[in-house]
């Protein structure tokens, strides 16, 4: 038999004090502290003044948008091309075309969005009642163009 | 207003802009104006070269701010336009040309009012007249009118002649008899038209003060250049009118 001491941080994921590993899981704050006009201040300062933030596919995983009370933009696409929540743009983060870049996604403060965004969840919300509140002879003529 | 889709599919394109005065409404059409400082409001009567529909709010100043201060950190030329922008200083705007927006019609030059409702007076068997002083003098001849209760619920027809705060006739009849106390709904807006006197309810939609609804009550024709898409003919409360900007900088040349 033989002892084997093991310092710590030596190998990945031993040698690590608890105190060690809730610090690795601690959720590390957008804002770095840095405002130098770097890419955290500009985001910082959008979500300071209530503005839209853009951010393309790979910055957006830095992003919660509810620590800072922000929702994702819908905007409906007859098409199906996109999801509905894609929006293009300039990324407020890597500063990189979102086009070029899997597609950006908007994110807009929760006390503008019902001013001049749609909600899908309302909008399905509605469109159920509308069709629970139907009378007998205007659900048989839906139902009789809906079969056609 | 609201970013009701695209005609042509597809995602919406965000940009902005420096602004010339402040905005402070989210969901109105930003316009340019006859300067070189930025863009500013549409009003209720025009969206001549307009950008787009705003889509958060700035205020306007001309007082030089040192970067350091809170809010006016710069994201140099990375804005999609040849300036450096700081972020109090511009408004995102949504900014396709054929972004159609969304707007609920009010029933007065104020957001928020309900919709004139029309109680016929006088009996119609062939479902062509509407009676009620209520239909006002403001010309809606070229606008629809629909039914809310009474046999023809549901309907809708366009209003082909206005008898001042005398009755709306329609051309092709209801299906049904209008009966007195039927109910009806009317808005100065139509999905088509030439622009022509009596033909105008396609293109001109005027804004209520705030900018931010259709003012319902106007006359047909009536308001700044748009192309009525779509109407959402609901209740008093909840109709809404679909349209796309006709003179945006991105699809006509004004000058």
């Amino acid at each position: 038999m033989m002892d084997a001491f093991i310092p710590k941080y030596a190998r990945l994921g031993e040698g690590f004090s608890k105190r060690d590993k809730l610090a690795a899981q601690e959720v590390k704050p957008l804002h770095g502290g840095k405002r130098a006009a770097g890419p955290a201040a500009w985001l910082s300062d959008l979500i300071e003044l209530r503005k839209v933030v853009i951010l393309c596919s790979f910055c957006r995983a830095k992003f919660n948008p509810r620590q800072f009370g922000y929702r994702r933009v819908f905007v409906p696409d007859a098409t199906g091309k996109s999801d509905g929540y894609t929006v293009n743009g300039t990324c407020d983060w890597c500063k990189g075309e979102t086009a070029n870049l899997s597609g950006g996604t908007a994110f807009q403060p929760e006390e503008l969005y019902k001013l001049s965004s749609i909600d899908p969840q309302e909008q399905r919300r509605n469109a159920r009642l509308k069709a629970k509140s139907l009378g007998t002879w205007q659900f048989l003529q839906k139902r009789k163009y809906e079969n056609v | 207003m609201f970013e009701a889709g695209h005609l042509y599919g597809g995602a919406g394109i965000y940009k902005r802009f420096p602004v010339r005065a402040s905005i402070a409404v989210v969901g109105i059409p930003i316009i340019s104006v006859t300067d070189t400082v930025g863009v500013g409001p549409g009003t209720t009567t025009s969206y001549a070269d307009a950008v787009g529909l705003g889509k958060d709010t700035v205020t306007y100043s001309t007082t030089q701010t040192d970067l350091d201060n809170p809010g006016e950190d710069a994201n140099i030329g990375a804005q999609g336009t040849i300036y450096g922008l700081d972020a109090g200083k511009v408004v995102t705007v949504s900014t396709r040309d054929d972004l159609e927006l969304k707007a609920r019609v009010s029933g007065s030059s104020t957001a928020g009012v309900s919709l004139t409702l029309l109680i016929n007076t006088a009996a119609s068997a062939g479902g062509t007249t509407i009676s009620d002083a209520d239909v006002g003098t403001s010309d809606m001849t070229g606008g629809v009118v629909w039914c809310t209760k009474g046999n023809n619920i549901g309907l809708a027809r366009p209003i082909v002649t206005h008898n001042s705060a005398a009755d709306f006739v329609t051309t092709v009849p209801f299906p049904r008899a209008i009966a007195v106390g039927d109910e009806f709904l009317f808005v100065p807006y139509n999905v088509f038209g030439t622009g022509a006197s009596a033909i105008d309810g396609h293109g001109n939609i005027q804004a209520t003060s705030n900018i931010a609804e259709a003012d319902g009550s106007i006359a047909t024709g009536t308001g700044g250049a748009v192309m009525v898409t779509q109407l959402e003919l609901n209740g008093r409360a909840d109709t809404f009118v679909r349209f796309m900007l006709a003179d945006h900088i991105l699809k006509v040349i004004t000058s």
